[in-house]
């Protein structure tokens, strides 16, 4: 599991999004204990600063919440998770749709060419 | 931390002086052992003498290697260990600048005056015994004491008490000609590793120049005194001696003091580092 | 957040070329700073005043508050570009040195390292290849508890693989209470490691700015902001 970090935009949010995207697909099981700020920072090859900021970004979104003595812990709300993921998911979805449309191809083809798509 | 300094300085150049010394007790034992068989055997072959004359050569390489080390080692590990690469690991440790010049010029007047020790001990081993023995009479006899009531010994100390300044002031002067010359050394490098091209090239001719002038201040007191001695025609030779030998100390410690400063202050702040 | 490096109005010559011009510069503790620039900009020069190599000829510099002395030598931790470690030398040798003269050195980290590394106390520094001695440097430089890090061009010329070890060793070794400078001019490799950029050419101080703001303002990386910048 790599960490690809890109050139043209800050380097938190990019952390925030892939953190984000690693606790909403399972990667990062909920209720579970994050690696320390120091080991992801080590792991991403970012500055542990930089890493810090993104977790705190993450803490504010409630996806994680920070013990002051035992470190960083994946929220276990569920729900809170589900929603997310759906909100994320519906985003993508409007976007894509929005192309779509724009390539002038109706509704019932769309998704028919999403049936005939591995999934 | 000077004593760590020392310490550490102390095994670096011993790594170097070491060998060196074993050399030459070694071959003073080979040596002595080969005179005995010569001795008592009577060997006269000629492989004996070929093996022979071999070993004393490589006797007096050793020997000479030493006495010429001596110093020579102490300035090579001076000038490596602050001027070269290894400086940016000794001038950003955490010790006062004086420390390390102080640690490398006792560690190499150590060295120096036990490798004269070596040297000693060497020529002992070759002559102890009756080859020593026998050597004293010829002295006696060199010296027109042999039938005298005083011993060498007494004739010895006799001179000493009688020329007791004298003496201190050679005592003094050896051993303070032993710092002086390597803190010459030192500053003769310390001004050399400034230049950015053929440091090492630059600093013996620095070294020699000053060695120069200083025959020359030498030569100008000696005529000095000379000049003096014509117009006091009371003084002794004696007196005269000891004048010339004080004159000698003064500008030793003052031109040692100067190089010692001078070093000090090129490491502090006119260190060139490639 | 407390201030750990400050120049005002540092300038450096060389005879008559002047290194480094009038900088003014402060940097905090926790941060990881890249000092940028082209060769002979003054990155090394600026090192070296730090490490107490070299005097400034005007301007003030202080470490931690404290002018350049036996003080700031103790608890500055510098990896010069060039290895130093004498050759005749154990890693023993050297390990022993590092624990003699600086009160800091955590000989722990220096073990766990260098078992990371596969290198052994009784090896000869003699026999080992270059790349090898500048991670034994490395290391001794990392496993001092220091207060400011230095490090001159600590990823020139080595293998991806070493590149990465290096940057994870200075990641993981990160502690809020020390500053880390590190300077190159192969900034692609580093940035997203950086905190904040110092940019300088000439001698001349040209950006100092966090790596996000760089981004954020102009869209673009600091290896494509650099090159910009100094471009030919």
């Amino acid at each position: 599991m790599s960490w690809e970090i890109k050139n043209d935009r800050p380097v938190y949010i990019q952390l925030v999004e892939e953190l984000e995207m690693r606790i909403l697909n399972g990667t990062y099981t909920s209720g579970t204990k994050l690696l320390s700020v120091r080991d992801l920072a080590g792991e991403a090859q970012v500055n542990p600063n930089t890493m810090q900021k993104a977790l705190g970004e993450l803490e504010k979104k409630g996806l994680i919440s920070s013990k002051r003595t035992s470190g960083n812990y994946i929220t276990d709300d569920e729900k809170l998770i589900r929603n997310l993921r759906t909100e994320l998911a519906v985003c993508e979805v409007e976007a894509f749709c929005g192309k779509v449309k724009k390539l002038g191809i109706s509704k019932e083809e769309t998704i028919e060419l999403i049936n005939k798509e591995e999934f | 931390m000077l004593g760590k300094l020392i310490k550490t300085e102390f095994k670096a150049s011993g790594r170097l002086y070491l060998p060196l010394f074993i050399g030459v007790i070694f071959f003073a034992v080979v040596e002595r052992i080969l005179l005995e068989i010569m001795e008592v055997e009577q060997v006269n072959s000629i492989a004996f003498n070929i093996l022979f004359i071999a070993i004393t050569a490589i006797f007096v390489i050793v020997i000479v290697s030493v006495c010429v080390s001596g110093q020579f080692i102490s300035i090579y590990r001076f000038y490596k260990s602050v001027f070269t690469d290894e400086g940016y690991l000794t001038n950003t440790l955490p010790v006062k600048s004086r420390s390390i010049i102080i640690s490398k010029l006792l560690v190499g007047v150590f060295y120096t005056v036990f490798s004269y020790i070596v040297l000693f001990i060497s020529g002992l081993i070759i002559v102890a015994g009756d080859l020593l023995k026998s050597a004293l009479d010829n002295l006696r006899i060199d010296l027109g004491i042999e039938n005298t009531q005083i011993g060498l010994l007494d004739f010895i100390l006799d001179s000493v008490i009688n020329l007791k300044l004298t003496f201190s002031l050679l005592a003094v002067l050896i051993v303070g000609s032993l710092f002086f010359n390597i803190l010459v050394f030192f500053v003769s490098f310390a001004i050399g590793n400034m230049a950015n091209r053929k440091k090492v090239l630059l600093s013996v001719i620095i070294y020699i120049g000053i060695v120069n002038v200083l025959s020359f201040i030498s030569a100008g007191i000696a005529l000095f005194v000379s000049k003096l001695s014509i117009k006091n025609y009371s003084m002794l030779g004696v007196d005269l001696l000891n004048i010339t030998l004080s004159i000698i100390l003064a500008v030793m410690v003052v031109i040692g003091l100067a190089s010692y400063f001078a070093t000090n202050k090129i490491i502090k702040s006119r260190l060139n580092l490639e | 957040m407390s201030e750990i490096l400050k120049c005002t109005g540092l300038t450096k010559k060389y005879g008559k070329l002047v290194a480094l011009d009038n900088i003014d510069l402060s940097v905090n503790k926790g941060q990881i700073i890249g000092l940028l620039g082209p060769n002979g900009s003054g990155k090394t020069t600026l090192i070296k005043l730090i490490a107490g190599l070299l005097k400034q000829n005007s301007g003030e510099l202080t470490v931690d508050g404290k002018k350049i002395g036996i003080e700031t030598k103790g608890i500055v931790s510098y990896l010069p570009e060039r290895t130093y470690i004498p050759n005749w030398m154990r890693v023993i040798d050297i390990v022993k040195m590092f624990e003699g003269f600086y009160e800091d050195f955590n000989l722990e980290k220096a073990k766990t390292m260098f078992d990371n590394l596969g290198i052994k106390f009784n090896q000869r520094i003699k026999a080992m290849s270059k790349g090898t001695k500048e991670k034994l440097q490395l290391i001794l430089v990392m496993s001092r508890d220091a207060q400011l890090y230095l490090l001159d061009e600590p990823i020139a010329g080595v293998d991806p693989a070493a590149r990465d070890y290096i940057l994870r060793t200075i990641i993981t070794n990160y502690n809020p209470e020390a500053a880390v400078i590190i300077s190159t001019h192969l900034i692609q490799d580093i940035e997203t490691v950086l905190d904040d950029v110092i940019m300088i050419h000439n001698g001349r101080l040209k950006i100092h700015k966090t790596v996000d703001e760089i981004r954020e303002e102009t869209g673009k990386s600091v290896d494509e902001l650099f090159r910009e910048v100094f471009k030919c």
